[in-house]
């Protein structure tokens, strides 16, 4: 805060959406030296955030009179938030929105992780970095394994101090808060009114997709708070150096947060670059200005490219595991084509549907909500019927007005948040990815409550709105799957905060029993071992409430380095696949690996003694020897 | 002539905002007029019953 004091900020919103951005570079920047250093532990993590809080402080030299100022920008903010809730439905709005909040809070405590991306990966990589202190691929699969993980490392600040899963779920619920008031900068730098831009930002917190994903650890929504930040600095009208440093570091958070980041800032960039350029060569002349995108290129960098160095580093491929082509010609080789696989799989007849319509059709559809369920992974709508019945008209409406009066300000505004949009235009129609776009709704409800020339014209939008809100709110807060008939809640309610495990849920209803029953082997202290034969990948069940237990993986294409690290690790238990090799291994082993528990997929066994190398062959069904490390 | 104009796209702007407001109630009847919003709210009613039950 003492930072962005001295940038001298034009507005609250600015100062609060700048300090965030800094935090979050401060916990990637940490976060990405002590992982390669493999002192990813919570006094280094403490100490070293601590060394650079007090390195600014230094460079920023603050007066005494200074030291109150956080307290006072809270305070002046409140007074302005009051000034603003003069207005009746900019006040219910706000209410609603600090009730939704509290009750998403809830939620996200009383719930354990369900999210299936969280229990996969998300939260995977984070119990995997906080047990071994660094920031090795993800194991079983180098797919998911090798994604870009910035957002990832600020999940991490909220478990590596009190080493608990209870605030996993709560994740996001900051980044509304952040998307809330870069969505109201970006309002006011386009043009619009103050009461307007506040009435039209406090919406997105009721945006269903948002409240989907609000209490999970995915990362979409994070990534387009980043971006609406980023956007925020980027398009100041009187723009300064560092308004492109905060924007690029924004950017950053962006790119290394997400493989479709780049894409999404690279679409930014570029729109932003060819409407500026001539402005800002105007304004500061050619040699700064090339000094300027000098500054933000090396903010981008600063946060945005550490995976794609390590991947190019570690597996000769920037961006793996996606192939990367010109014509024929294979550049890095990979696993996986640029478009998305899972798209067919995952959207079953509705992707033949939709993918047979042009862009704008597809989107139109998507964003009709034409489920009746709103997914945390929305795959088909999410944006809700703020957006679809106010917002959408609103924006078209106020295109064209921009457009009669050339208000060319705000049509830049639109471009730049129009361009991350169409730069991952096959993916567009699936709101989650695409969160940050709701913004553009915003921006033309805000514009068209300017050209009302009445006071009651713009009340009734205003009370629209409001109630549009509400019916969004109330509508989509269920989470599907998970809310069906409460028995989740009743359940957690009923067993109490030492149950609030991921296990507990176990996505998919045929794994629940059995990582419940394993759930009380996870002991502190204890060891699992895994292997890729565990294909359920459901590693945050694994690991107990205080992450006090470890866990251990190894791969069985080698059984060699299978057995030494089996041997190494001196594991409690082990977990293994029925139809992978492994099984045959320990099967016929009773006298060193009890069964404890088993279903038609996975077997759990108790490794009764050390397994020493002496005397132990692989063995497989037959009692046939494959494999005599000794 | 320049006033002329100026009144011309006055009015021209009247037009599309009153454009915009049909364009809201047509967009409002395509959202809530279905089954399937039908379903939505049968859905939300049974949760917050369910909430209510589970808190009261």
């Amino acid at each position: 805060m003492f930072v962005t004091k001295r940038l001298r900020l034009n507005s609250i919103a600015d100062t609060f959406v700048a300090t965030t951005i800094i935090v979050i570079t401060q916990q990637v920047f940490t976060g990405w030296v002590l992982g390669f250093m493999g002192r990813l532990f919570v006094v280094e993590v403490f100490f070293a955030n601590f060394a650079i809080s007090t390195l600014l402080l230094v460079i920023t030299r603050p007066k005494r009179f200074e030291w109150l100022e956080p307290f006072r920008l809270i305070r002046s903010s409140f007074r302005t938030w009051r000034r603003l809730c003069k207005r009746l439905d900019v006040l219910l709005l706000s209410v609603l929105d600090i009730l939704l909040l509290i009750l998403l809070f809830i939620r996200g405590l009383i719930y354990p992780p369900y999210g299936w991306d969280d229990i996969v990966y998300h939260l995977g990589e984070v119990g995997f970095m906080l047990q071994d202190g660094n920031l090795a691929f993800l194991p079983r699969t180098t797919i998911v394994g090798t994604y870009p993980r910035d957002i990832e490392l600020t999940y991490l600040w909220n478990t590596v101090f009190i080493h608990h899963q209870i605030f996993l779920n709560c994740q996001q619920i900051p980044y509304i808060l952040l998307a809330t008031l870069s969505c109201y900068g970006i309002l006011r730098k386009a043009g619009c009114r103050r009461r307007a831009s506040m009435l039209s930002a406090l919406v997105f917190p009721t945006i269903p997709v948002v409240i989907q994903q609000a209490t999970t650890a995915y990362i979409d929504l994070a990534l387009s708070a980043c971006l609406l930040a980023g956007i925020n600095f980027l398009v100041q009208k009187e723009i300064r150096l560092w308004d492109v440093i905060l924007g690029g570091l924004a950017l950053g958070i962006v790119a290394g947060g997400k493989g479709t980041g780049v894409m999404l800032v690279g679409g930014t960039a570029i729109v932003w670059f060819i409407c500026r350029i001539r402005g800002i060569v105007r304004e500061v002349g050619f040699k700064r200005f090339i000094a300027w995108i000098a500054a933000l290129l090396i903010a981008l960098l600063l946060n945005g490219a550490w995976m794609y160095v390590r991947n190019w580093v570690a597996l000769g491929n920037p961006v793996h595991p996606f192939i990367v082509k010109i014509g024929n010609k294979v550049i890095f080789k990979g696993q996986l084509g640029l478009e998305v696989h899972a798209s067919r799989e995952l959207l079953g007849q509705d992707y033949d549907k939709i993918m047979g319509f042009p862009l704008p059709a597809r989107l139109y559809y998507s964003w009709s909500d034409p489920k009746p369920r709103i997914a945390y992974d929305s795959r088909l709508g999410g944006f809700g019927p703020v957006f679809f019945t106010l917002m959408l008209p609103s924006a078209i409406a106020s295109l064209i007005i921009a457009l009669i009066l050339r208000r060319w300000r705000f049509l830049f505004v639109n471009a730049v948040l129009a361009a991350p949009l169409l730069s991952i235009s096959s993916l567009a129609f699936w709101p989650r990815f695409v969160i940050f776009f709701t913004a553009a709704g915003m921006l033309g409800f805000a514009f068209i409550q300017g050209y009302l020339r009445r006071a009651q014209w713009c009340r009734l939008l205003g009370f629209i709105a409001l109630t549009l809100a509400f019916v969004s709110s109330f509508l989509y807060f269920r989470v599907p799957g998970i809310d069906d008939g409460l028995t989740g809640l009743k359940y957690f309610l009923e067993k109490g905060p030492n149950y609030w495990h991921a296990s507990q849920f176990a996505i998919g209803g045929v794994y629940k029993d059995f990582f419940r029953k394993i759930y009380q082997y996870e002991q502190p202290g204890t060891t699992i071992f895994i292997d890729n034969t565990f294909t359920n990948l459901r590693v945050m069940c694994l690991w107990n409430l205080d992450f006090s237990n470890r866990l251990v993986y190894a791969r069985t294409e080698d059984p060699e380095k299978w057995f030494s690290t089996l041997q190494d690790s001196k594991p409690d238990f082990l977990l293994i696949g029925i139809a992978g090799e492994s099984y045959k291994w320990v099967n016929n082993d009773p006298e060193r690996f009890e069964l404890l528990e088993e279903n038609r997929e996975f077997v759990f066994y108790r490794v009764k003694s050390p397994v020493t190398r002496e005397g132990y062959a692989f063995q497989d069904d037959k009692g046939s020897q494959l494999n005599s490390p000794t | 002539m320049k006033r002329k104009m100026k009144k011309i796209r006055l009015w021209f702007i009247k037009g599309i905002l009153c454009l915009m407001w049909v364009a809201v109630v047509y967009q409002a009847v395509v959202y809530f007029v279905s089954p399937v919003r039908a379903e939505s709210y049968r859905l939300a009613v049974e949760y917050w019953r369910g909430m209510w039950d589970v808190l009261f």
